[in-house]
């Protein structure tokens, strides 16, 4: 575990590092976006300068960052004037609700129909690859413009925009958008699940359960499954890691206003400690994902725990 | 005084050339003098809806994107403009058609040329209850100046030799010279007033979504989070008894262009100006929603940014002004939302005073209306520019602008003039205007701006002047200048106008910049709202917020 967190502190360190470096290398600067792009009087550029820590060379200012994160500061926002942890504080939960939704979308259905597609081969089967397929190809972007436009605009079933507020009416603003994010990776864990099983089912002990008597569901759920589940699972951090790449870009098509579609404004006003808060947090969200499905792996499989 | 920001998040669901426009406002019915001005091109343009009739519980107003002040010293863009008009109060309050009425000031008066007093309105009241002083005036207006505050309108004060309070609702200010542009400039985000004691224990913080402000406006904050944006609700206590705002409550939200389409189309936006006009068809074709065209200020053009090449002769940019096809221009890209340029300056900002002197000489100039390309190609050879290149600044992820940089290729192109187009991404475009390093090399580049308040020499200043912000080709006629210089110095609006009007003919000759349109305000509501003015007033004065309201 202690090694486990090193390499996070580390990887935290060196992403914190390169994110910092190539948005100060990026053209621009943050006050364009407190200026709307006016010319600014000189005075007004070197008192927000100043203010905001702009004119240190570039080693200082992340020098600066870092401590202040270490004593717990992320920073303060140049483009929505506020602290990054107050911001954070506000987005965080919106983003972290609709990446679970999503996940929660994309197991249920993804290993549902993988399983009927791996128990019912023929005419079934031929359904889901088709459906699996098509849903994969599709980009999150556009699933979420398209859903927008047929289930929103026209049809009026769901709202359009921004996250709702209480739980029925955020369920309601998160559906579409956790939709459209759960569309690529469904197909995925389908996909694995339909594999996986269909190699389980041709096993020795499957077939000497079957030879045995044993009956349906308890093959496919003790025998089949269980066995089939370490792939599946591996599937998960593929899925909860594209849901995070995912949801800067849905979130903006429908103005939600989670971590995300602030990421991607701010990485364009070049707001660097705002981006670095996010970043920090979606980087470390990637890192526990991993340690969980580790975790996970040891409980279905009791052999690695034996071996490490 | 701005540039209109290009806003702009995904080049593939929404090329963002977003026009938001508004403006002027006063109609019949609105009691602050509707001027009935029209010239030929702009008669259709309107400043008011049907006045409301019902009260309306709550309304979302759809902005490009979050506000991220709400001090008005550091407000500069579409969004601060439009929040901090319904908040605050200025010292002197624009008509919804430009023109300028008394606002937290009653009246200026000058014992001399070179001294405004200005006497203050009895029983105004911040939100909180605390009375409105000489003293948070002064205040406001100070922190203006102070270039250590770092607010964007200190140079607004360069003939200001001092601000003192002079009784306890009077306020002297002392000049070094005349400057009627200084009461223009009040009646806009530098002269909204602030309560001192708030923001003298909120310090640099004053403004922000942490600490919010303290304003006398029709509107105050009520929340204000990245979440939810900026909520504002009725001030019970608002002093102006003959405003009685509709609306209880507005969420003021950033929206992508394609989020403020598709909430406009199921009704979770009920108001906004600033929509794409490349989907005002569509928009117009909604059932749903009600879409005017208003006056503006808004000058759309192409800002000749270099002086020593091909673009340094006049005769050269005047060949290729007469060689663009605008109409065809007005046509792809506002689709009908603007109008045709005969100046540098919307018709939008003559309702400050004395439109029908600018009308007159509006008239009398030349008109753009249709491309000239002998005579143009005639001046090309006159200058020996034939097969010269200019390089012009674009994006090509922004519509407008890719519409407009084509529209001088092809004009180029027919009087024999290269083009060297030198694109930027829509996220950096903004650095041409802020940054030398990203202007290098360009000849010329495209802008959309206005001036803060209802006057051409309010537009004209900024690029004729040497010491103009927006005048990047060091661009410098004695004759132009000293006509501005004394129209800023002459108290009387007819005398004042004529000098404008002569500066105008000359600047339309040289051509520091080269006009492609007036941008119309196009003002969309949910059909059930109604009242607010479909001009530029929204960016300066509270009468969209306190207007609006259902029918």
């Amino acid at each position: 575990m202690g090694r486990r967190l090193g390499v996070m502190a580390a990887t935290l360190l060196v992403s914190s590092f390169v994110i910092f470096g190539a948005l100060y290398l990026a053209p621009g600067t943050p006050l364009a976006a407190l200026s709307g792009g006016k010319n600014l009087p000189p005075s007004a550029v070197r008192v927000l300068e100043r203010r905001f820590d702009l004119n240190q060379p570039f080693l200082e200012r992340y020098w600066h960052w870092l401590t202040g994160v270490l004593h717990g500061d992320f920073g303060y926002s140049v483009v929505h004037q506020s602290n990054v942890s107050t911001l954070l504080g506000q987005e965080l939960p919106i983003s972290a609700e609709l990446i679970l939704y999503a996940g929660l979308l994309t197991i249920v259905f993804g290993i549902g129909l993988g399983m009927v597609s791996a128990l019912r081969p023929g005419k079934v089967d031929d359904v889901v690859l088709a459906l699996t397929a098509g849903s994969a190809a599709m980009p999150a972007f556009v699933a979420g413009i398209v859903l927008l436009l047929i289930l929103s605009v026209d049809l009026g079933w769901f709202p359009a925009l921004g996250q709702g507020a209480g739980f029925v009416s955020r369920f309601r603003h998160l559906t579409l958008p956790a939709v459209a994010m759960a569309l690529a990776g469904f197909a995925l864990v389908a996909r694995i699940t339909r594999t996986s099983m269909r190699e389980q089912l041709q096993n020795e002990h499957v077939q000497t359960a079957v030879s045995r008597g044993v009956g349906y569901w308890p093959i496919v759920t003790r025998h089949v499954m269980r066995n089939a589940s370490i792939p599946i699972v591996t599937s998960f951090v593929v899925v909860f890691a594209t849901l995070i790449a995912l949801d800067p870009v849905v979130e903006s098509v429908f103005s939600i206003s989670g971590v995300g579609g602030t990421l991607v404004n701010d990485a364009l006003e070049k707001d660097i400690p705002s981006v670095q808060g996010v970043c920090l947090v979606l980087v470390a969200a990637f890192v526990v994902l991993n340690t969980l499905v580790d975790l996970a792996y040891r409980v279905l499989d009791p052999r690695l725990k034996s071996r490490s | 005084m701005r540039i209109r920001r290009e806003h702009f998040l995904w080049p593939t669901l929404a090329t963002g050339a977003a026009v938001a426009v508004a403006a002027a406002g006063g109609g019949s019915g609105v009691g602050v003098g509707h001027l009935s001005f029209k010239n030929a091109a702009d008669t259709h343009l309107q400043i008011n809806t049907p006045t409301a009739t019902k009260a309306v519980r709550s309304v979302t107003w759809g902005l490009y994107r979050d506000v991220n002040s709400v001090d008005p010293i550091f407000g500069f863009d579409y969004p601060e403009n439009t929040v901090d008009s319904a908040l605050c109060d200025a010292l002197f309050r624009q008509t919804p058609s430009g023109g300028r009425a008394p606002g937290l000031a009653l009246k200026v008066s000058n014992p001399n040329p070179t001294t405004d007093v200005l006497t203050l309105r009895p029983g105004v009241t911040f939100w909180d209850g605390h009375p409105m002083t000489s003293a948070d005036v002064v205040y406001s207006l100070q922190r203006a100046a102070n270039t250590k505050v770092g607010g964007f309108y200190t140079s607004i004060f360069n003939r200001v030799k001092s601000i003192s309070a002079t009784g306890k609702l009077q306020v002297t200010l002392k000049l070094t010279q005349p400057d009627q542009w200084l009461l223009g400039e009040l009646s806009s985000l530098p002269g909204m007033i602030i309560e001192k004691s708030f923001a003298t224990k909120a310090g640099t913080k004053y403004g922000t979504m942490g600490v919010g402000g303290m304003c006398t406006g029709p509107y105050m904050i009520k929340s204000w989070t990245a979440k939810n944006g900026l909520i504002a609700v009725k001030n019970p206590h608002y002093w102006d008894r003959s405003i009685h705002p509709w609306v209880n409550q507005y969420t003021f939200k950033g929206f992508t262009d394609s989020a403020m389409t598709s909430g406009l189309e199921t009704g979770a936006i009920g108001i906004t100006y600033s929509t794409d006009p490349t989907i005002l068809q569509a928009l117009k074709g909604n059932k749903k929603l009600s879409v005017t065209q208003g006056s503006s200020y808004i000058t759309d053009a192409l800002i000749v940014a270099n002086n020593k090449g091909p673009l340094g002769n006049v005769k050269v940019r005047q060949a290729l002004s007469m060689a663009l096809d605008r109409q065809a221009y007005i046509k792809a890209t506002y689709q009908g939302a603007a109008q045709m340029p005969n100046t540098l300056a919307n018709p939008g900002t003559w309702g400050g005073y004395e439109p029908s002197i600018f009308q007159a000489a509006y008239n009398a100039l030349p008109s753009y209306k249709s491309p000239n390309i002998a005579a143009a190609k005639k001046l090309i050879q006159q200058a020996g520019a034939t097969g010269k290149t200019i390089t012009i600044g674009m994006s090509n992820q922004i519509t407008q602008i890719q519409n407009a940089a084509t529209t001088v290729e092809d004009a180029a192109a027919n009087i024999g003039l290269k083009v060297k187009l030198k694109t930027f991404p829509a996220a950096t475009w903004i650095d041409v205007f802020t940054s030398a390093k990203a202007r290098a090399g360009l000849d010329a580049f495209f802008v959309l701006s206005y001036p803060d308040y209802g006057a051409p020499e309010g537009q004209y200043q900024q690029f004729v002047l040497p010491t103009g912000s927006l005048n990047y080709s060091g661009f410098n006629d004695p004759t132009i200048t000293k006509l501005l210089n004394r129209s800023r110095s002459t108290a009387n609006a007819a005398a004042r106008a004529r000098l404008v009007v002569q500066a105008q003919k000359l600047i339309m000759q040289q051509l520091p910049w080269i006009p492609l349109s007036d941008p119309d305000t196009v003002l969309v509501t949910q059909k059930n709202l109604t009242g607010a003015p479909a001009s530029f007033s929204y960016m300066y004065a509270p009468w969209a917020a306190v207007k609006l309201g259902g029918r």
